[in-house]
Order: C-alpha cells, then sequence, then structure tokens
C-alpha cells in the first residue's frame, strides 16, 4: 500500500491539471466542496482544487485587503502570477464569503485587461426556502450550459455515478481506517489527480485501523497535515477532518434517480459551508460520535468570521457529551505550530 | 461601569440637524411606549432589508447598524466587546454588527441605550457576508424571537454604471432571476408579519409609500447636489449624516418626506448666502466607508487647520442614486431591486468603484480619506479596487485602518496627523491656520 501519489500530488497540486491542458483537455480550476465537479466531468473538463501557497502575496496584496482567508489570497497572488493561466475558468462558490468575492474580485481585474481565467460563479443560496430551492436548480442550469460552452456536451448521469462511486469509497476507506496525514492527503489528492489516476491509486490501499487517541480536527481549512504530525507525535490519530479541505470534499452522494440537476442544486446546498444554516449544535457532535473522537480540534484562522460564532456552542455541546476540546484561534497561514503544540498540551496531554 | 471617552464632537451648522436628532429621540421614546406599553410588534432589521413593508403595515423597526452606531456613540462599545469577550466569543468576529447582540446579552439595563432593546416580532437580515446570520440567529435565540433571513444571491450581471440607469432600468440593472427571489422572500415576511400581527399589508399603501419615498430621495439628490457640487462645500459630514440617515429610516413617512424639504431648503439657502463649512476651502476631502460613529469630531479636524473639508460620504449622495424607482406596476418588483443590490453596489467590484469614480469627478474632490475597518470583510472589500482606480484617476487615497465602532485602538491625533502628513506630501496642503 502505498500513499506516495497523494502525498506527490500535494507537493505539485496543478501537475495533472497541466498534463490534461497539455493533452488539450480543457480545465477549470475551483476552490470549495459545494462547487459541482459532476458538472465539470459531464461536460468534459479537467477539474484542479486550487491550493494555496504560504509565504508573502505581494500580488494579490495590492488588490485584496487583508481580512480575506489566505487560501483565497494565495489564489489571487497565483492568477496574478499568472500560474493559473493555462485554466479555462475558474469556478468559484457563493457559499464562502471569501471566495465569493475573489470571483468578483477576479471580474473586475479581467475588465481591466489583466490576464485572468474566466470566472464563473456556482450561485447557491443556503435557506433552504422553497424558493431558494427553485433558485438554485435554476442556477445549476445555467452553470451546466455554461460548463457545455467550455468542455462540450454533457453526460451527466455517467458523471454523477463516477463521482457518487468514489465518495463510496472514500467513506469506506474511511470508516476501515484511512486516517492522520495519509487521510488528509488523500481526500486532498482526490480532487487534484485526474480521476483515473487516483481511482487506481485507491485501488492499491489498504489501510490499517487507526490506533491512538482519535482526534477530529475541524473549523477552517486545513491544507497540509501539519496537525496530524503532532497529533501523531503525541501518540494520538485524526481520524475525521470535518472541513473544507477534508471530510466535506468526500461530500454527500447525489440523487441518481430523477433531475440531476435539481440533485446537485441540493448537494451543494448540503455541503457544510461557512454560511450554513440554520446552526445545528448537535451536528459537529454527532460527527465526533460517528468517527468515535474522544477530542475535538478547532483550527479558526485569524480572519474567520463566521464558525467562531458557533465555537462557544459546539464547545458546550462536545464538554456535555463528554469530549475533550482544543482550540487554535486566530492562526496565520501556515498554522503557528508553537500554537499547536499548546492546544495539543491542554486537549491531548 | 465606566466608558472610555475616545470621541470629539463634531461641528453642526444647520437647524434641521437638531429636528431630526429631536424626531429621532421622539421616535424611540414613541417605540417604547408602543412596544412596551401598549405591546405592539416591531422588529430588528438590518439597514439593507426591505424597510418599506414594515412602513406600510405600521409596524416600527429599529434598525441593527443604526442602534450599533447608537451604542458606539455613547461610548459603549469597548464595555460591550467585552461582553462578547466573556461569552467566548473570538476577538475577530466582526463588530459592526454585533454590538446589539451583546447589548442584549449583557442583560444589563442600567448600561444599556434605553434600558435594551424589548423582544421583537422578527429580526431580518440579508445574507451579505458569512456571520449575519450567526449575530442574527443568536440575537434572535437571545431575546426569544425569529430570524427570518433573506438571500443575498450572486450578481453576474454587471452594470458599473448602475447609479445612471437603475431608477428605470431596475430589472436589467439588477437581474430578474434575483428580484424574482425576493419578491417571494418578501411574500413570506409578509405572509409572517400578518400571521404573527393580525396586521394586514395593502399594496396599494406599498405604492404610495413607494412614490412618497420618491418623492424624498429626489429631494436628497437635489442636497446632496447643492452639497458636494458647491464651492466651497455649505455643509460638512455632520450635518449630513443624521439629516439623510434619520429621514432614511423612516423613509417615505410624511416627517421623512418634510424633513427632507427642509434639508434642502436649509442648504440651498446656505448656498445662495455662500455659507461654507470652511470660508477658506482649499482641499475637497471624500470619506468613503461608514460614519466613523465614535469620534464624530474628526470630520472637521482639518478644516481649519488646512482648509481641507470633507464634502463627500456616502450617506447623502446614495440616496438619489440608488433609492428611487419609476414603474411601480409591481411594487413589491421595483421594491425587491432597491434592496437587492444595496450592499454590493457599495463593497464590490465594479459597482463601487466606478461610483466612487463618477462622484469624485462631479464632486471635484481633491484627496479621499478611505476606512479600513480590517476586522469587517463585507465593509473594506472594494477598497483597495476602488483606491487604484480613483488613483488612476488622479486623486490621492489615504487608507485609514480604524474601524467604524470600535474605539479600542483608536487615536484621534495620531489618525489627524497621518492624515495631515498625507494631505501635505501628496496634495500640498499648507498650514493656514494653527
Amino acid at each position: 500500500m502505498s500513499f506516495a501519489p497523494f502525498y506527490a500530488a500535494l507537493a505539485d497540486p496543478l501537475a495533472d491539471a497541466r498534463a490534461a491542458k497539455a493533452r488539450g483537455q480543457g480545465v477549470a480550476g475551483y476552490l470549495g466542496p459545494a462547487v459541482p465537479v459532476e458538472l465539470l466531468t459531464a461536460a468534459g473538463l479537467a477539474s484542479v482544487h486550487l491550493m494555496g501557497k504560504p509565504g508573502p502575496t505581494p500580488l494579490a496584496d495590492k488588490w485584496m485587503e487583508p481580512c480575506f482567508d489566505p487560501i483565497v489570497r494565495s489564489v489571487l497572488d497565483q492568477v496574478l502570477a499568472g500560474d493559473l493561466a493555462f485554466l479555462d475558468a475558474i469556478v468559484l462558490p457563493r457559499t464562502n464569503d471569501s471566495q465569493q468575492r475573489l470571483y468578483y474580485y477576479l471580474c473586475e481585474l479581467r475588465r481591466i485587461g489583466a490576464a485572468v481565467p474566466e470566472p464563473i460563479l456556482v450561485d447557491i443560496q443556503l435557506t433552504g426556502s422553497p424558493p431558494a430551492q427553485a433558485y438554485n436548480r435554476a442556477r445549476m442550469g445555467e452553470l451546466a450550459e455554461t460548463f457545455a460552452r467550455i468542455g462540450g456536451p454533457l453526460e451527466l448521469t455517467g458523471a454523477i455515478r463516477l463521482h457518487n462511486a468514489r465518495r463510496a469509497r472514500l467513506s469506506a476507506l474511511r470508516n476501515k481506517g484511512l486516517s492522520g496525514a495519509d487521510g488528509l492527503v488523500t481526500l486532498i489528492a482526490s480532487r487534484l489527480m485526474s480521476g483515473a489516476a487516483f481511482d487506481a491509486a485507491l485501488d492499491a490501499l489498504a489501510p490499517a485501523p487507526a490506533v491512538g487517541r482519535r482526534v477530529l480536527v475541524t473549523g477552517n481549512a486545513v491544507d497540509r497535515p501539519a496537525i496530524h504530525a503532532a497529533v501523531a507525535a503525541r501518540g494520538g490519530v485524526v481520524v475525521a477532518d470535518e472541513h473544507g479541505l477534508g471530510d466535506h470534499l468526500i461530500g454527500a452522494r447525489v440523487a441518481e434517480t430523477g433531475d440531476p440537476l435539481t440533485a446537485l442544486a441540493a448537494a451543494a446546498a448540503q455541503t457544510p459551508a461557512a454560511r450554513s444554516m440554520p446552526y445545528d449544535p448537535g451536528r459537529l457532535v454527532a460527527c465526533a460520535k460517528v468517527a468515535r473522537a474522544e477530542v475535538v480540534l478547532f483550527h479558526f484562522i485569524k480572519e474567520e468570521e463566521a464558525m467562531t460564532w458557533d465555537y462557544p456552542s459546539d464547545r458546550a455541546a462536545l464538554e456535555r457529551a463528554g469530549i475533550r476540546v482544543g482550540c487554535l484561534a486566530d492562526q496565520p497561514y501556515p498554522l503557528d505550530e508553537r500554537a499547536l503544540a499548546a492546544a495539543l498540551e491542554e486537549c491531548l496531554p | 461601569m465606566t466608558t472610555k471617552q475616545t470621541g470629539t464632537r463634531s461641528a453642526k451648522v444647520l437647524d434641521c440637524t437638531a429636528l431630526a436628532t429631536r424626531h429621532q429621540r421622539e421616535f424611540v421614546k414613541n417605540l417604547q411606549e408602543r412596544v412596551i406599553e401598549n405591546g405592539e410588534p416591531f422588529a430588528i432589521v438590518q439597514a439593507d432589508t426591505p424597510h418599506e413593508i414594515f412602513h406600510a403595515m405600521d409596524i416600527p423597526i429599529v434598525t441593527n447598524q443604526w442602534w450599533a452606531s447608537y451604542i458606539a456613540a455613547k461610548q459603549l462599545s469597548p464595555h460591550y466587546f467585552d461582553v462578547l469577550d466573556r461569552a467566548g466569543y473570538p476577538r475577530s468576529s466582526c463588530r459592526y454588527c454585533s454590538l446589539g447582540l451583546a447589548c442584549t446579552l449583557d442583560n444589563d439595563p442600567k448600561t444599556a441605550p434605553w434600558g435594551g432593546l424589548p423582544r421583537p416580532t422578527v429580526l431580518v437580515a440579508r445574507l451579505t457576508c458569512d456571520c449575519i446570520q450567526r449575530v442574527f440567529a443568536l440575537w434572535a435565540d437571545a431575546l426569544g424571537s425569529t430570524f427570518y433571513p433573506l438571500e443575498a444571491p450572486g450578481w453576474e450581471v454587471k452594470d458599473a454604471h448602475w447609479y445612471e440607469h437603475n431608477r428605470h432600468d431596475w430589472e436589467s440593472v439588477y437581474s430578474t432571476q434575483r428580484i424574482d427571489l425576493m419578491v417571494e422572500e418578501m411574500k413570506g415576511l409578509i405572509a409572517l408579519l400578518e400571521r404573527e400581527t393580525g396586521r394586514k399589508f395593502d399594496e396599494a399603501k406599498l405604492v404610495e409609500l413607494m412614490n412618497a419615498i420618491n418623492e424624498q430621495e429626489e429631494l436628497h439628490a437635489e442636497t446632496a447636489r447643492l452639497v458636494t457640487r458647491t464651492r466651497p462645500c455649505p455643509v460638512g459630514i455632520a450635518d449630513q449624516m443624521p439629516n439623510v440617515m434619520i429621514p432614511q429610516w423612516h423613509r417615505g413617512d410624511p416627517w421623512a418626506v418634510a424633513h427632507a424639504r427642509r434639508f434642502r431648503d436649509e442648504v440651498k439657502a446656505r448656498v445662495e448666502e455662500g455659507a461654507s463649512v470652511a470660508p477658506n476651502e482649499k482641499l475637497r476631502l471624500m470619506w468613503i466607508g461608514a460614519g466613523l460613529w465614535h469620534d464624530p469630531g474628526f470630520y472637521n479636524a482639518l478644516e481649519e487647520r488646512y482648509g481641507a473639508v470633507f464634502v463627500w460620504s456616502m450617506y447623502l449622495p446614495f440616496a438619489g442614486a440608488k433609492y428611487p424607482r419609476y414603474g411601480l406596476e409591481e411594487p413589491l418588483r421595483a421594491l425587491a431591486s432597491r434592496i437587492c443590490g444595496m450592499n454590493e453596489v457599495l463593497h464590490l467590484p465594479p459597482w463601487m468603484n466606478e461610483w466612487m469614480i463618477s462622484e469624485a469627478k462631479a464632486c471635484g474632490i481633491d484627496a479621499v480619506v478611505m476606512l479600513q475597518p480590517e476586522t469587517n470583510r463585507l465593509s473594506v472589500s472594494g477598497t483597495k479596487i476602488t483606491r487604484h482606480a480613483l488613483e488612476a484617476a488622479g486623486v490621492p487615497v489615504f487608507e485609514m485602518s480604524a474601524d467604524m465602532v470600535d474605539a479600542t485602538h483608536w487615536s484621534h491625533d495620531k489618525v489627524v496627523a497621518e492624515i495631515s502628513r498625507f494631505l501635505e506630501q501628496r496634495c500640498g496642503a499648507k498650514v493656514i491656520a494653527q
């Protein structure tokens, strides 16, 4: 069993996307688990989740204000540096504030003449009201037309089945013990590698059961396994990553019967997001119980402005359920390893 | 409890300013009487929600932004931020929209303005950022009330010159699909209000109100032209804000229309007399951002020394640019078009930057001071793009890192000194009086 292809993908996140482009295939980059990758696949487009690069972002800083998600800032910096010029489109969801604002910034930069791939918005609403559901269905139809224009005629049923199968395999592996750094990297690689290469690499995996005190990581997206390594060094194991670059990437199964666009709109609206509503204080406890986590570690970037409002209630609910809680608040990008050690000292002594 | 005094008083010259603030005091007194003594329903709403529905149903509203600014003006924001800290909410939480929640959570009638707000029938917010649904849901829980969210969908059709077209062509400027969604949501809100209050919504009343609002906002538009195009500027920001914002909270009400006329007349008289904020006006400044509620005197700080006058703040020009709506055959659609871009045009490109450039040119602006509230993504969005656009148009911009309501790190003297250096270096400002 080897996780090497997944670590290689994380080390060079655009490699497969560039290769697809070199073969003449259209390629879309995107941010966030709410983007319906099924539609991209159905249109014959290769897709890649865009990743942040820690470090200075001088090009983005010129246009983007300080309080944006640093991964979003890094993506803008990569766009302005020309690193993403090979993409045919950048797809961004309405369900995350920093990401949806990037859509407007990219549109404006294009308008004033910057070389920017076509920005596309996945305009999904989250109140769940009947008008919002009707709105989401209509927008999903328009999105399908847009992707068909960039890629080609849609083969939607097959694409939904393909991604559902991948979801089922990832979920099964999670249940069998896929965990720790390997777990996180596998989940991220599922959105970086070409589908065929990822599925082939997944075939070779037979994860061993997770050993150690079981930890669930939640909050803002964690895009590299520093937390997982630190937890392992203390004899623990991260068994669940309840965030935008972890288990949320598996996503809910998309219905294979009925109108596929309605099913995709529903799945996108159900994907946990910073602005998900209504807030359910029992959700995180339920996730921790499913994962049999003994400890929950929150990770908040200093720019976070939504999930931090849930934190007091989440913490109280977890503690009532007998689960220890640690919190890494106001984190820079990448996170502060001394703060990580201190947080783990508290919750994973 | 002690409060830290950080602000300075503003200089006001118009008689109608005192009338506006007196009306607001009376409104609040009346609100307390209606809600507490008579048990009438009221609502807590965000500024960018359809107030017109409540007005048409004669349901009083308290606007969150106004309430926050009122709390800040009482120098109470540091106290309430401590309340949020003690409740476990991280410091990075949005300040502007959470002061009212903190006041409720504190549950201390001795400290709270007016003893705190009573239980509203409903709280309404448009989901323009990631945190507002959290803040309003928590607030509704704390008050034992209901939160009714309005979606803020994406906006893919971009008419950069919206301010020239949206009075009549609102359907195309704001997109049919976005208007459709908000109309359905407003119908749901109306049904909730009818159910909870027993009051009936009358579309004819809404049309009447929309016509009155058009009259009010056109008066404000005329006043804005008089204030921002006349040299020297006849009326500063300290007078502009209450005279447009207080009527805006009561828009379409006979008092609000009459006050808009009174404001216009008084400004017009000053223009005709040649009266000005600073007779020695040398530099015309534009303020971009929400009001600096904890230090209203800031806007007057550079007048004597440099003859630098803040002639422009969004509140007055925005009334004429965004509110009037013609073609009221389907009044809910017209109303939805007013509301569904309210925040976006002020904080996102291309709407924000193109409007600011247009206004800066029309008003003969020499320099811009731009508020950068670093803990509030919604408020700070679009400012750097706007800065580039303004600088490219030849207008120097000073980025001022400060919060609208949080005075914790505010130093009046330090900021005034920094802006002074900027004006001297970038605009050639000369000291004309110490």
